[in-house]
């Protein structure tokens, strides 16, 4: 399915979105929302196991490698916010909209405005979709720098410009 | 909070030139920003978003604290082992010693100074406890290794690193941060020396250097279960104490070091020879890493030099084999060594195991790359998909769905009851067993199954015969298992003559197993069920029921198991070469003799489901309906886990007895039940299967002549157009399904016709659609058989319906003529005759017609038959001038018939044409 993606077949990465995303989620709701929390599964170590397990060490190249964590990211980013949407609504207070994790999740999450965050980024999408790519790979996926430069098929310095932009553009966005 | 909201149209493009103001901003030189942005000429709200921009490159924010992190996947330089005075590349810069801290840190007194490198300097320290003085090393990662966001993290994984108890690796004591600002680590000292030194110190021989590396696996599984990967395992990290004990240094330490988003470039720094190609690619490290590492260790300490040098090709085998050494140990190394990190290890102890073997000179899993790689890779990784691949890969050749009438109802039933009874004999178990049978061969070396990527099964089958015609000095046992594997899975596949030829071979070369040899005999009495299923779906009864025979002779000593799918498969034969009464007695047995509850809960079901089958083969419809709903019960939700290892399979299973409940109860006239269960199993097989797979299509088929049965006909010609255009589409043009199909879709416009909006258009696209499958069934009659006939006789009367009514005598006419007398259907053909005859208006012709026709049909078929209703109810419209007592005993016999049955949709036209013709006979009834 992996293959298909090269060929550029959107619907084959919609297809790879749906096998991932129950299957992040499932572990996600496990490992990230259950009742003992590892500091050390973090959403991207969630990422890059589900990568082993779905790829099982095929070496895959850029494209299909492209595919996949982008997909990935996103699966990541809709099951994080979903999560936190749902945690808004338990909060009842209906009109505070700006939710901070400070519970269920290990310190790294406490104090992202979740909500904001997707919001600020779906802002951003629009102003600038491969900054916007660039956030979700490197926040949702946890990729480093040079991965995803790699997967973008960009140098590294136009990585770091668009992620100066794209950082600075959503804290502003996100700040009160 | 009182910035402007980009969600309004004005706000979204301010925003949108603000950004992309602050984009060209950010490309000048700071100094030069500002000053740059005071020539421009911006709107005040645009120009304050530009601002708060610009002030936001400089301030900590949210994303700098990232949710995750993988860590530093090639930082193995960052750690320099405390007592490995071995530097990282001294080309690095080298770090400032760090002004101010040198003393004490964080209540640890510095000593000297052990080692430095890229990321810090390491020293001796020593803190002053209240009875003793614990030694330890500190390591002062350089200042700026770490950006701001990456502290937080640093403090945690330290943390949890720190958590790491285990005998072969040396504790980190505590870390921090110091008060300038500059992160530490401290680790225990260990007083030892590298291991390549000690080897080469101690003389070790191969067996110690073994030991001493399973040691290391055990330290660095331990890790892994802790979620840590080493990440920079070389000799340098590796210590042997004064004890002989092996001690791990800087586990995860490299991680911990990992890069900021916004720190500077990455300093790549491998260690040469032991980075595992992953990390040389700036691929992702996992705990294959690691193996790897572990591996080029030990090709290390045995080849004397690491196993690849900057820039040279992978090693292929250990160089300099030295005493001790053998063929087998070579393939551990080089397992270990794979390039693809998938293709290692699973983990560190599977290695330690392998070395285990190798210690106790049992045979090891590793193997040269070759045999069976390509399909312990395929199924390990595609284990679901196998399953789902063979199951999509059964071809229903029979219940093609051709909805002739009653006459043929028994053989219609027969021929799906075959099919139908194989789906539900655990074709999906079956299957899975295969692949059992090959990972176990093969010993799969990827435990995670794969389950995104779908690989044919008949990839798999390919590849396995590649494979067995290549390998070379396979023990011939081995050969014959493949063989009869891959001669089920060419079964499975459909691939008839594979099948034949892989399992004949077996047959021949292994005449007779030994009675005392279970696994001999097991696979010899499944050959034997393959082939002479395989025999019989080409065609060839007798060969077939041979095999048959001789699989009964030996089932006996074979596993329960087998016994059950012999039974099951020779059952399923016997349905279809219209034995059902046999192949029913045959599951009663196993029903009451307990056979059947002691298998798996799938063969127990699929036992319900063939029985269920062979009712329906035999009409005996009520208790058919009561088998194939015991078979549903395994499937209820509340029933007994099925198979915990895929929801899919059952689900699967499930929708394949009801759809032949559903049958059932479109005979037995509840359609609308039938609907609803025919839909259901649809909906869940489409996914699996793909539309255009034959049981898919034969079920879409079923389905449009359930809705044809009740009535909607415009909606059942739809979905058969739809099912023609696959079936084209898959099968080609020439192929017989599509003269049923054709047929049934001519049924389905015929009937449409008399609703239709343009009923001369639709009776002509029936006219076409029958056309269609009557020269089709005349190029190859043999065939077709009766439904050839039927064909003709249902075209002509469509042509006489449509007003060509001296073409449509003629067809039928002809099609009568080319049937014997005392052929079944030569009574249906001459009631279309008659239908024609009084159409025209020819009743006494008729009435002389059908007087022994209506008596040779409930002979055949039954009074109260459709076949026969419909023919008292022509009678009565031949006899109604002439004797309307008769003609109204006939009409109120036929009608009664139609009415009620779970035919009275499908024949409304009929009954509405008999009711027309009651009405001018019955007043007496009006008068009553």
């Amino acid at each position: 399915m992996l293959e298909q993606c090269r060929a550029g077949d959107r619907a084959a990465q919609e297809a790879v979105f749906s096998r991932l995303y129950p299957e992040l989620r499932s572990i996600a709701v496990s490992k990230l929302f259950g009742a003992v929390n590892d500091p050390l599964v973090t959403p991207t170590v969630l990422v890059h196991e589900a990568y082993l397990r779905l790829v099982a060490g095929e070496r895959l190249d850029v494209v299909s490698r492209r595919h996949f964590f982008a997909s990935a990211a996103k699966a990541m980013r809709h099951i994080l916010i979903d999560h936190a949407r749902r945690a808004a609504a338990e909060k009842r207070g209906g009109r505070d909209h700006r939710v901070t994790w400070t519970e269920g999740l290990g310190a790294e999450f406490a104090g992202v405005a979740w909500l904001d965050l997707d919001r600020a980024l779906g802002e951003l999408a629009a102003l600038d979709p491969r900054a916007h790519h660039i956030v979700e790979l490197r926040y949702f996926a946890g990729l480093r720098v040079e991965e995803t430069a790699e997967l973008l098929e960009i140098s590294t310095s136009t990585l770091h410009r668009d992620w100066q932009r794209a950082r600075a553009f959503l804290h502003t966005r996100m700040s009160p | 909070m009182s910035q402007p909201d980009p969600d309004r149209a004005g706000d979204a493009a301010a925003w949108r030139q603000a950004y992309a103001v602050f984009g060209e901003l950010l490309e000048m030189e700071t100094a030069v920003r500002d000053r740059h942005l005071a020539t421009l000429d911006l709107d005040p709200d645009v120009r304050a978003q530009v601002s708060s921009l610009l002030e936001a490159v400089v301030e900590d924010g949210p994303l700098d604290h990232l949710p995750g992190d993988r860590g530093a996947v090639d930082r193995p330089g960052a750690g320099t082992a405390p007592a490995d005075p071995a530097l990282d590349d001294p080309a690095l810069a080298d770090p400032a010693p760090v002004a101010g801290t040198k003393g004490a840190i964080a209540g640890w007194r510095l000593g000297e100074e052990l080692g430095r490198g890229g990321m810090g300097i390491v020293y001796r320290a020593f803190r002053d406890g209240a009875d003793f003085e614990q030694a330890a090393a500190l390591k002062l990662i350089r200042t700026g290794v770490l950006g701001p966001g990456a502290m937080a993290r640093f403090r945690r994984e330290q943390q949890v690193l720190a958590r790491l108890e285990h005998p072969n690796i040396a504790r980190l004591i505590d870390g921090g941060v110091a008060a300038d600002g500059n992160p530490f680590l401290v680790l225990q000292v260990v007083d030892g020396e590298p291991i390549d030194r000690a080897a080469a110190s101690r003389s070790a021989t191969v067996g110690q250097v073994v030991e001493w590396v399973q040691e290391i696996c055990g330290a660095v599984d331990y890790a892994h279960r802790n979620l840590i990967v080493h990440r920079d395992l070389k000799p340098g990290n590796i210590l042997i104490d004064q004890q002989g004990q092996v001690r791990l240094l800087d586990f995860g330490v490299a991680k911990l070091l990992d890069e900021d988003p916004e720190a500077a470039e990455t300093t790549r720094v491998l260690t040469p020879g032991y980075g595992a190609p992953e990390q040389r690619r700036g691929g992702v490290v996992t705990t294959a890493t690691d193996v790897y590492g572990i591996g080029a260790v030990l090709y290390r300490l045995l080849a004397g030099r690491p196993p690849e040098e900057a820039g040279s090709t992978p090693p292929s085998a250990v160089p300099g084999a030295r005493a001790g050494m053998d063929g087998d140990l070579d393939n551990i190394i080089m397992m270990a060594l794979r390039e693809e990190p998938g293709r290692r290890y699973p983990s560190a102890s599977a290695l330690a195991d392998d070395l285990a073997c190798w210690q106790q000179q049992r045979p090891v899993s590793a193997s040269p790359d070759g045999l069976g790689y390509r399909l312990r890779k395929l199924v390990a990784r595609h284990r679901w998909a196998v399953v789902a691949g063979t199951v999509a890969a059964l071809s229903l050749l029979g219940g093609s769905g051709v909805a002739l009438w009653q006459g043929d109802v028994a053989q219609r039933q027969a021929h799906r009851a075959q099919a139908s009874a194989e789906d539900a004999r655990l074709q999906l178990a079956r299957a899975r067993a295969v692949t059992d049978f090959l990972v176990d061969t093969f010993r799969s070396a990827s435990p995670a199954a794969n389950e995104i990527e779908k690989v044919s099964a008949r990839e798999i089958l390919d590849a396995g015969l590649a494979s067995v015609a290549s390998a070379e000095g396979l023990a011939p046992d081995t050969r014959r298992n493949l063989r009869s594997v891959l001669g089920e899975i060419a079964f499975w596949l459909g691939d008839l003559d594979r099948t034949e030829s892989l399992l004949a071979v077996n047959l021949e070369s292994a005449q007779s197993p030994p009675a005392g040899d279970a696994e001999a005999v097991d696979r010899y009495v499944r050959d034997l069920r393959f082939a002479a299923r395989s025999a019989f779906k080409r065609g060839e009864q007798s060969v077939a029921f041979e095999r048959f025979e001789a699989a009964l002779a030996r089932v006996s000593e074979a596993s329960l198991g087998e016994q059950l799918n012999v039974a099951l498969f020779h059952a399923s034969t016997l349905l279809g070469s219209g034995q059902a009464d046999q192949a029913a007695a045959r599951m009663e047995t196993l029903i009451a003799d307990g056979t059947a509850t002691a298998g798996t809960v799938l063969q127990e079901a699929a036992v319900h489901g063939v029985l269920a089958s062979a009712y329906e083969g035999l009409r005996r419809l009520e208790e058919g309906k009561q088998q194939a709903e015991k078979a549903l019960a395994f499937f209820a939700p509340d029933a007994e886990a099925l198979d915990s290892s895929g929801a899919e399979r059952p689900a699967i299973e499930r929708a394949l007895y009801m759809s032949i409940l559903a049958r059932i109860e479109a005979d037995l006239g509840n359609l609308d039940r039938a609907l609803t269960l025919s839909r259901e199993a649809l909906a869940t097989r489409l996914p699996v299967f793909g539309a255009q797979h034959p049981d898919i299509l034969v079920a879409r088929n079923d389905l449009a002549t359930l809705l044809k049965n009740l009535g909607q006909f415009a909606e059942s010609a739809a979905m058969l157009e739809a099912v023609l255009a696959d079936q084209l589409a898959t099968l080609g043009p020439e192929h017989p399904y599509l003269a049923y199909t054709r047929f049934n879709l001519g049924e389905a416009w015929a009937r449409a016709a008399d609703r239709a909006e343009n009923p001369a258009a639709t009776r002509e696209k029936a006219i076409r659609a029958y056309r269609l499958a009557v020269d089709r069934a005349a190029v190859q009659p043999e065939a077709f058989g009766n439904a050839a006939v039927m064909f003709r006789g249902a075209y002509g009367h469509a042509l006489a319906r449509a007003g060509r009514v001296a073409e449509g005598e003629a067809e039928i006419r002809r099609a009568l003529a080319s049937v014997d007398d005392n052929d079944r259907t030569k009574p249906r053909l001459s009631v279309l005759l008659g239908a024609l005859l009084n159409d025209r208006g020819h009743h006494a012709k008729a009435g002389e017609l059908l007087g022994p026709v209506v008596a040779s049909l409930a002979t055949i078929y039954g009074e109260g038959s459709r076949a026969h209703a419909l023919g008292r109810l022509e009678q009565g419209r031949a006899l109604a001038g002439s004797d309307p007592d008769a003609a109204r005993r006939a009409l109120e016999d036929g009608l009664g018939a139609l009415r009620s049955g779970p035919f009275k949709h499908q024949y409304a036209r009929e009954i509405a044409i008999g009711e027309a013709a009651l009405a001018t006979v019955a007043p007496s009834a009006d008068r009553n």
